[in-house]
């Protein structure tokens, strides 16, 4: 475990953002959003269960602007994360590695994510 | 008699030769994570727009406690599993990394059985 300053070769710098490259570090940063709002989710169940003016606090933010936005995040994450999730386990199991059905997968779960969102939250507001 | 350099091994060069463990619990977990992220968005469906006597109503029920809490399992499993990953790709000082590692495992216990406590609290009507 070197801490000396050790030249690296330029990387973002220089690659040509590609598909299946922006796909990899949209699994990864859906997870850490997940990571922690997850957790922001379990301190509002946290609320609920303190009762009284905790949970007065957790209905206050749950409901506004900001918490609305966050909750709608929050899904459109978990989908993109869930599809990509699947995308992996296809290719465990020794499929899609065509370079086509890669960027056919990659296009379904962009699209897949963005329109789960809006159906289930279409569905939320008018049903 | 090991072939490897004894510095080498010292240094703890090479391959850690260990991981296959990680890898299959964190396909496992997001395996039983798939019905259980439906279960949950299925379950704020059902509980957006409701009283908090609804909520609690529905929280406490049996089947659905149970529910959240395997969530709560496998979600933060999962996450722990996932985060230590990001760790060690990208943390690489001396007593950052082991911190970052150890605080991880913290974060999502903390959180795990506090949630858990939580909803057995709601459950038995407290």
């Amino acid at each position: 475990m070197s801490s000396q300053e050790r030249p690296l070769s330029p990387h973002l710098q220089v690659y040509k953002p590609t598909l299946t490259m922006m796909m990899s570090i949209a699994h990864r940063a859906t997870g850490i959003i997940l990571y922690f709002g997850f957790s922001l989710l379990v301190l509002g169940l946290i609320g609920l269960a303190a009762g009284g003016s905790f949970y007065g606090a957790v209905w206050f933010v749950a409901t506004s602007w900001l918490g609305s936005l966050f909750l709608i995040g929050l899904t459109w994450a978990l989908f993109h994360h869930v599809l990509g999730g699947i995308r992996h386990f296809i290719w465990d199991m020794g499929f899609g590695f065509d370079l086509v059905q890669v960027e056919k997968m990659a296009r379904y779960t962009v699209i897949g994510s963005l329109g789960l969102t809006l159906l289930f939250w279409g569905a939320l507001c008018l049903l | 008699m090991s072939s490897k350099a004894k510095l080498g091994t010292i240094l703890g060069l090479g391959s850690a030769r260990s991981g296959t463990h990680h890898w299959i619990v964190q396909r496992g977990t997001a395996l039983a994570g798939l019905p259980l992220a439906i279960f949950i968005l299925g379950l704020f469906a059902a509980l957006k727009g409701s009283s908090e006597e609804e909520i609690r109503a529905l929280i406490g029920f049996f089947p659905i406690s149970v529910g959240i809490v395997l969530s709560i399992v496998v979600f933060f499993w999962h996450m722990r599993l996932g985060m230590q990953i990001i760790i060690e790709d990208y943390v690489h000082g001396r007593f950052s990394k082991p911190f970052a590692l150890f605080f991880n495992v913290f974060w999502c216990f903390f959180w795990a059985i506090s949630g858990i406590f939580a909803v057995v609290k709601i459950g038995l009507g407290g």
